[in-house]
């Protein structure tokens, strides 16, 4: 039996674990006591993280389509055939998408990125989730100057006041929810924000629900009774610009007794800190509610106070590490604008060929739209397409080449398959939200002919006219600490002894308030939403894991048609009782779903799981909510 | 004698008491790892401790905090093929996957050497699991009594340590210059016996040098502890309050991992892996905590809230009715669920909950 520690592929909470591994196949998991992160405290998730590999639908060899049929090929032919093709396309100009998972290693991603900008000349690289990953940080590189997280979950547990928004943090991030649950039993204050009641604003000191669509609504008057409470004032911590600014926006707010209190238990607490963990919104309003979130931390001096955290959880375990390679269409790696012609001529130099600096498009506008498309990783489980079969949705490509562990409905449109080493199996190195670089080690071994995807991407590379190399992740490392901005001189034997290691982060000077938008005005329509923005049931370190995926897959069968959920005094109002059919009737479309009451939800909202979305696809339009009217069917 | 006791070969209680020179532990290590497969605490990275299989007698920890992972993995992997199908020209031939050799658990904890007596009992239970049941008769299991209690343990409230009277094939017992092995079974005294020149007869004082220092040990106890007794009058008289349920079962996170690691736990799901051209039956670890380990097929759950879930534990654990069949509560005060709880629901904070009937998170 082999044991490693790894880290955890799920969530980007950045847990720690030991993988067992009997004959080279992942066999079980040991929580690391002491790893930083996790303490030993590991989710569900976690404690299943070895599983996928050992019992999904491996793919064990490539394969080729020939005469309508993908058959086995060996390597050399396989990777002569997709160079070939991305070659073809490329030198007739015509367009190539690249999506790579969020959960690939800072060194698969990087070479994902070299492989785009790079060897194919086209900025179209993107991975799911990002986009609404990158707007949040955004929002709070607004106010700080610095698009990062802050602090860690350590510093989450250890302080006196939280404000946590949220989606369902106990579903999304069990372990930030650990973190935050200790606080509070310690005796930290807990403050809610978020579009519905969830196991967390039941745990809370206060909890406020926001309407979608009017977000910060629900934000300003605590941001209004913080400055109530004397921050922002000359001697009371960090002086920020744009106070005035914020102070008009704020005029009209009324500020209630509940957000008079959880403004002052943030503004009088001595280590203050905020957790953002994914909430279904639209993006402007992701974008919207860090800022104010910003304001807020900014106010309470919880902006670089040592002790206090600022913390964007993105879903998937790799997105920062993702983002920080560059995986975007709209940034160098470093998160460095497209023009930075210092940074691309330093990439020009390490990959042996031009750098391509257009701003390219989402991975969503990628599927069906390029002509020929590089799939790496397990990046259509990341919603994208938003709804309807991928298999479908990719055929509109020329060339489609998956490099992916399982056989997954991206295989259905696939003209090249590059089996690749699972999450659990893989060598390098990832990024956490709290800014923390850590190994991931290699679990077990791939089956059959599967390979690294970093072997697979750095050969495509080759073949495509890059320069020899790399031989390992580790020389990819070593690349990535020379010329990605934030891992530059990264101490890598650091790495192997400790249990990794903190990325710098600029510091944060003087923050720069914004004003908040105006309140939305009153409606009182109802709106039905969608409660998270990720499926974690047909994630596929979910779905073959044979333990993890009972739950979901059971309430899919208990639910065929999907569901509803509702206030039990909207449901009598509509004299309708639990099992019951409602049409729901937007500006967009309709559907017919199934009643379920739930207690928590408030009057005139009605919430719809994320897994059943594409039952609700011809109402939401895109969106993660829309007003409605429900009829009885 | 019980029929457990005479599975392993011998009487309840130490049969002899033999003392080893520290000096030459290693010697003993290097004897013992020439008989089979010696599982013990090793070093993992940064202050992790792990059970795992030892190649050489100085990867063996002598002094360390108990891992956080069970060595009950040893005889109930996450992960346990139980036998193999084959195809073959004459039909499907299945064969049982057993351990190579006889392996030796060194230094499990007391608390641990009682978890794998709990579970003992529990496979000899009703259906015989052979499966078990073998691989178990081949463990010797040498455990290593605690002279301090560690930060979260409670096994004084549960009769599982810090030293124990019996339920080991070895017990050892730091005494300084020499380390006290008492014997409790046939299988024990083999091991010490294999070993001649090694260990010799202990005298009168290293036996009541043991007796101080299971003394000390026991008023070392400081607050971690659980009081089983008032709680189980309490479940088992139907005196818990409802709505406490609900309350606690908003403090976990069905991460599952109190059920994981406890020693007493054996739930699991039986799934066949194919490998190569047949498939493996394998068992693996479950629990009661996840939503859907009770579902049944025609949709019924007998447990579909986390409250159901998190009342079962502990009416299974601490109740009358298991304590009578298991003549014990389903506990062996190891502390682990104290620090794998994603929330706060672990034994020592429920069975005071439910003693007070007030939750405090």
């Amino acid at each position: 039996m082999r044991t490693v520690l790894t880290s955890c592929p799920f969530c980007g909470c950045g847990c720690g674990l030991y993988v067992h591994a009997r004959d080279g196949i992942p066999s079980g998991v040991a929580a690391s006591q002491h790893h930083p992160v996790s303490q030993g405290r590991l989710c569900a998730r976690g404690w299943s993280a070895h599983a996928a590999a050992a019992w999904g639908p491996r793919l064990t060899r490539p394969m080729l389509r020939r005469d309508g049929e993908l058959r086995g090929a060996d390597w050399g032919e396989a990777l002569d055939t997709a160079a070939r093709g991305l070659a073809r396309l490329r030198s007739s100009g015509r367009s190539i998408g690249v999506i790579a998972s969020p959960r690939l290693t800072n060194e698969e991603s990087y070479l994902a990125v070299r492989l785009a900008r790079g060897a194919l000349g086209t900025p179209h690289i993107d991975a799911p989730l990002r986009a609404e990953f990158a707007l949040a940080l955004a929002g709070i590189g607004e106010v700080s100057g610095v698009a990062s997280s802050r602090g860690t979950l350590q510093d989450v547990e250890a302080s006196d006041a939280i404000l946590l928004v949220e989606g369902d943090l106990a579903a999304s991030h069990p372990r930030a929810a650990s973190a935050i649950t200790r606080a509070v039993a310690a005796g930290a204050k807990l403050v809610c924000c978020g579009p519905a009641a969830t196991q967390m604003s039941r745990l809370a000191t206060l909890s406020f629900t926001w309407r979608p669509g009017a977000e910060t609504d629900s934000l300003a008057p605590l941001i209004a009774g913080a400055l109530a409470a004397g921050a922002g004032e000359p001697g009371a911590g960090q002086l920020a610009a744009g106070l005035d600014a914020l102070r008009a926006s704020l005029a009209a707010i009324a500020v209630g007794d509940q957000a008079r209190a959880a403004a002052r238990w943030l503004v009088e607490a001595a280590r203050p800190s905020v957790v953002v963990a994914p909430f279904p919104a639209a993006p402007a309003a992701v974008r919207r509610v860090t800022v104010a979130v910003a304001n807020l931390a900014a106010l309470c001096g919880g902006l670089g106070r040592p002790g206090s955290a600022l913390l964007v959880l993105p879903t998937r375990s790799n997105a920062q590490g993702s983002l920080d390679m560059g995986v975007t269409p709209e940034a160098l790696p470093g998160g460095r604008p497209l023009d930075d012609g210092g940074l691309r001529d330093r990439l020009a130099a390490a990959w042996g060929t031009a750098v391509t600096a257009d701003r390219g498009v989402d991975a969503a506008d990628m599927v069906g739209q390029t002509s020929g498309l590089v799939i790496v990783g397990d990046a259509l489980a990341g919603g994208v397409p938003p709804v309807g079969p991928a298999g479908e949705a990719l055929s509109g490509s020329e060339l489609v080449v998956v490099l992916d562990a399982f056989a997954s409905p991206a295989l259905d449109a696939a003209d090249v398959v590059l089996p690749v080493a699972a999450a659990i199996e893989s060598s390098g190195t990832v990024t956490g939200a709290d800014g923390w670089l850590r190994r991931v080690r290699p679990g077990g071994d791939p089956p059959g002919e599967a390979r690294g995807a970093w072997w697979v991407l750095a050969e495509l590379g080759r073949r495509l006219g890059l320069g020899g190399g790399p031989d390992s992740p580790d020389q990819v490392l070593e690349e990535i600490a020379n010329v990605v901005p934030g891992y530059r001189g990264v101490d890598r034997g650091a790495l192997d002894t400790g249990w990794g290691v903190l990325l710098p982060a600029p510091p944060v000077d003087r923050a720069a308030l914004q004003p908040l938008p105006a309140p939305a005005s009153p409606s009182d329509d109802r709106i039905v939403m969608l409660d998270g923005v990720y499926d974690w049931g047909s994630d596929p370190l979910v779905d073959h894991a044979p333990i993890l995926c009972r739950d979901e897959r059971s309430r899919r069968k208990l639910f065929p048609r999907g569901q509803v959920a509702m206030a039990p005094g909207d449901a009598e109002a509509l004299g309708v009782r639990q099992g019951w059919l409602v049409k729901l009737v937007s500006n967009h479309g309709e559907a017919v779903l199934p009643v379920v009451l739930r207690r928590e939800l408030a009057p005139g909202r009605l919430s719809v799981p994320f897994a059943f979305r594409y039952m609700l696809a011809d109402v939401l339009a895109g969106m993660p909510s829309a007003s409605v009217r429900v009829e009885r069917v | 004698m019980s029929d457990q006791d005479a599975a392993r070969g011998g009487s309840a209680g130490p049969r002899g008491a033999y003392a080893i020179e520290r000096s030459r532990i290693d010697d003993w290590v290097s004897t013992v790892l020439a008989l089979g497969e010696v599982i013990a605490p090793m070093a993992g990275h940064g202050g992790d401790v792990l059970y795992a299989p030892v190649e050489t007698p100085d990867q063996v920890l002598w002094e360390f905090d108990n891992s956080l992972h069970p060595p009950k993995e040893v005889l109930l992997p996450q992960t346990d093929p139980l036998f193999e199908i084959r195809g073959e020209r004459s039909g499907w031939q299945v064969a049982a996957v057993r351990p190579r050799e006889p392996r030796i658990l060194l230094n499990a904890r007391s608390c641990d050497a009682s978890g794998i007596r709990f579970l003992r009992g529990v496979h000899e239970e009703d259906l015989r699991d052979s499966a078990y049941l073998r691989r178990d008769a081949d463990l010797t299991v040498v455990s290593l009594s605690c002279p301090q209690p560690c930060s979260q343990g409670f096994c004084i409230c549960c009769d599982a340590g810090p030293f124990l009277d019996d339920g080991f094939d070895v017990q050892l017992t730091d005494l300084g210059e020499v380390l006290l092995a008492e014997v409790g079974s046939a299988k024990g005294e083999a091991l010490v016996r294999t070993s001649d020149g090694l260990f010799r007869p202990a005298s009168e004082q290293e036996l009541s040098r043991r007796r101080m220092l299971e003394a000390v040990a026991i008023d070392s106890f400081g607050e971690s502890t659980c009081h089983f007794g008032s709680a189980m009058r309490r479940i088992s008289t139907g005196r818990v309050v409802e709505a406490l349920w609900d309350t606690m079962s908003d403090w976990c996170f069905e991460c599952g991992a109190c059920t994981l690691v406890c020693p007493t736990c054996y739930c699991f799901s039986i799934k066949d892996r194919q490998s190569g051209g047949g498939w493996q039956r394998c068992r693996m670890w479950d629990s009661c905590q996840y939503g859907a380990f009770t579902l049944e097929a025609s949709g019924h759950n007998p447990r579909p809230h986390r409250k159901d879930r998190v009342k079962r534990r502990f009416y299974h654990k601490v109740s009358a009715q298991y304590y009578l069949r298991d003549g014990t509560v389903g506990c062996v005060g190891c502390g682990r669920c104290v620090t794998v709880c994603l929330g706060t629901t672990d034994m020592p904070a429920v069975v005071t909950a439910i003693r007070k009937g007030v939750w405090n998170g």
